[in-house]
């Protein structure tokens, strides 16, 4: 245990700078879209109210009330609050590859001291599983974080005649790209992470097949996920899509879990079969 | 221990934010609704739904889908989806009783139409056509017929698949209802061509269940057009109820903004119009057959602008018409839901967002056979502090018997 959390520790220090850069980008992002949004609302409703020589009752009467969702969707404003989302996630992704490879980098290479290391390699490979887990579930954790403050701000700029405020369950559950981030529902939260997860090993997987095997290592690859593919289209093939199907909902939804169970244990049983016995330096 | 801190910190941080989000989620849920008796005979709401939308004052996204029992109350779009996938109603249906009898004969079974049932067997009739569609308009396709008849007391299931010729416009092909006369299977189903215009066409097939032999035959509407034009539509309407045995069929054609209503006979397939003399104005109206008997479900603007209704029968064998219920009392606002179940009429009114005059939604169940009203249920929000206003924001607006 000691072994791993040093491991995990190395593993986070090392991505940490980058880590934060992202965070800070995403909390400046998003409230200067929020700060955008109010005041671009707030200005229109002047112009209207201007133009038209409404109330603020008269307006509200028209308009309804503005709320958190109709700032993020403003103009060009749901590309400065959905960006860093977007961003984040694709630097995870490829840091998930990097992970790896970088240990493989320069002259006095990391990975000879690694594996060298004079404990179980497994806490190698979960070291660098769980630091991409953590970062994901940190960026999960701040994305919850923010939408209170966003509130505040849309608050502080709106009059309270105009603004109303909505529930932060409310808010994450209804808007697309964040229902996806943070699902509403505990089980689905395991449920997609837990996809995330089995992604991610596999992916591990193929590197280690890479780097055990080097060029061989490719036509592995393309077994591998070829299988993968294979195991995947069965619940299409038990019909999933379709109505009609043979096979009831609840057969075919055990047979989804048992199959990414499949996928993940094996990929990680033979992810630790590599590391241990494959990989040499 | 400073240099793990960094680690610990997001741990914790997402520990405690994910964990408290999830928390705080779970704890807020729409007010819980039951279907409530005021007067009547509470077995004719076991195991029927009422659909509705919570509306809330306090949500942006205010409208949530609910399903009242006189249970509880579910909100479909507050589950999971897995969970969604797998409770789909929130009551036992029709299906789902079948599944629990007879797992292995009710898997891909699906359309309730398609049913016959009596006490020796459960049969299931389903019809396919090929999608795929010849340049040649003339030419024939495929259309795959399969039978499967569950014999209840020896627990075994006897299978007939057959190839029938259909006509290359035919893109959908939908059973309607089966009934079993003399060891045949009758079985009413329409092919919709869709070549020119949209048209619905019915046809009879008869399988005999001991010499397997089937038969296909096209009914001939009387006085209607076999083909369409260009842009014709037709449209058919079985007025059965399904499931229920009968020996006559009781179709609806609307042709040319004119409706036209047939009777077919299910053991000859003699089809004769029905012409309603006097009366042919009740065809614009709700429609629906049971037994020996066609009920018509007029609206009829009443006062306050609410919308009152009539029910009157057409008996198939004396030819005589009766208003069973009118003029009643009853406020269903601007709008009407209804269901027929077997000689039962279920009906609520909507609420239609601020009619004033509207008393709250209500239930009704009549029996059409003694005109009495048998059934009177409210939906009561269980939260005592929030109930008046609860059952403000609710409004229903779909009755789910569990037949279907």
């Amino acid at each position: 245990m000691r072994a791993f959390v040093k491991l995990l520790n190395f593993e986070m220090n090392r991505f940490a700078k980058i880590y934060i850069g992202l965070m800070v980008l995403t909390v400046a992002l998003q409230l200067a879209a929020v700060t955008i949004g109010a005041n671009h609302w707030l200005d229109s409703a002047n112009e209207a109210m201007r133009v038209n020589q409404w109330t603020l009752e008269q307006y509200h009467n028209v308009t309804g009330y503005i709320q958190l969702n109709s700032m993020v969707y403003d103009h060009y404003n749901a590309l400065l609050y959905f960006g860093p989302i977007f961003l984040s996630i694709t630097v995870l992704l490829i840091y998930s590859c990097f992970i790896w490879y970088r240990d493989w980098r320069g002259k006095n290479t990391v990975v000879y001291r690694l594996l060298t290391l004079p404990s179980n390699r497994a806490n190698l490979y979960f070291a660098k599983l769980v630091t991409i887990l953590l970062f994901a579930f940190g960026l999960v954790a701040l994305q919850i974080v923010l939408v209170p403050l966003e509130r505040l701000i849309a608050q502080s700029i709106l009059p309270a005649e105009l603004y109303r405020n909505i529930a932060v369950v409310d808010y994450l559950k209804y808007t697309n790209v964040l229902k996806v981030l943070v699902p509403p529902y505990f089980s689905e939260f395991v449920l997609y992470y837990g996809l995330g997860i089995t992604g991610l090993i596999v992916l591990f997987t193929a590197i280690l097949m890479e780097r055990s095997y080097r060029q061989r290592g490719i036509g592995f690859i393309v077994l591998y996920l070829a299988l993968l593919a294979g195991l995947a289209s069965i619940p299409y093939l038990m019909g999933y899509s379709r109505y009609d199907s043979y096979f009831y909902p609840g057969e075919i939804i055990g047979t989804c879990l048992g199959l990414i169970v499949i996928i993940a244990g094996g990929s990680l049983w033979y992810s630790l079969y590599l590391l241990r016995k494959k990989i040499s330096v | 221990m400073r240099k793990y801190m960094v680690t610990a910190v997001l741990v914790v941080f997402a520990v405690v934010t994910i964990g408290t989000y999830y928390v705080q989620a779970s704890q807020e849920t729409p007010p819980n609704y039951k279907l409530t008796m005021v007067q009547g005979d509470a077995s004719l709401v076991e195991g029927i739904a009422l659909y509705g939308n919570y509306m809330s004052k306090d949500s942006v996204f205010g409208i949530k889908r609910a399903y009242i029992t006189i249970n509880s109350t579910d909100y479909p779009d507050e589950k999971s989806a897995i969970s969604q996938s797998l409770n789909r109603r929130p009551m036992k249906t029709q299906l789902d009783r079948w599944i629990e009898e007879h797992h292995q004969f009710m898997r891909g079974k699906t359309n309730t139409s398609g049913f016959y049932e009596n006490e020796e067997m459960l049969a299931y009739v389903n019809m396919t056509v090929d999608s795929k569609r010849s340049n040649d308009l003339s030419a024939k396709k495929n259309a795959k017929l399969s039978i499967s008849v569950l014999n209840k007391e020896k627990n075994n299931t006897q299978e007939i698949t057959t190839d029938i010729r259909v006509d290359n416009d035919v893109s959908d092909i939908y059973v309607q209802n089966v009934q079993l006369v003399d060891q045949q299977l009758v079985t009413m189903v329409f092919l919709n061509h869709r070549a020119k215009g949209y048209v619905s066409e019915p046809q009879i097939i008869r399988v005999n269940l001991t010499t397997k032999e089937i038969m296909n035959e096209p009914l001939a509407l009387p006085g209607a057009k076999s083909e369409a034009a260009n842009g014709d539509n037709q449209f058919v309407r079985l007025a059965n109820q399904n499931l229920d045995h009968t020996d006559q069929w009781i179709l609806t054609v609307s042709k040319d903004n004119h409706k036209k209503a047939y009777q077919v006979d299910v053991t000859r397939g003699q089809i004769s119009p029905l012409a309603f003399q006097g009366h042919e104005m009740l065809l614009n109206n709700i429609m629906k057959a049971y037994g020996q008997k066609i009920y018509f479900l007029q609206e009829a603007a009443s006062s306050k602008k609410n919308i009152g209704f009539t029910v009157i029968s057409y008996d198939l064998v004396s030819k005589e018409y009766e208003t069973i219920l009118k003029n009643t009392s009853i406020d269903t606002s601007e709008n009407i839901t209804y269901a027929f179940k077997q000689d039962h009429l279920y009906i609520i009114g909507h609420k239609n967002m601020g009619n004033k005059y509207f008393k709250g939604d209500r239930l009704y169940v009549f029996n059409l056979t003694s005109s009495k009203l048998e059934y009177e249920g409210k939906a009561v929000s269980t939260e005592a502090t929030n109930q008046a206003e609860d059952e403000a924001n609710m409004d229903l607006n779909f009755i789910d018997l569990g037949q279907y």
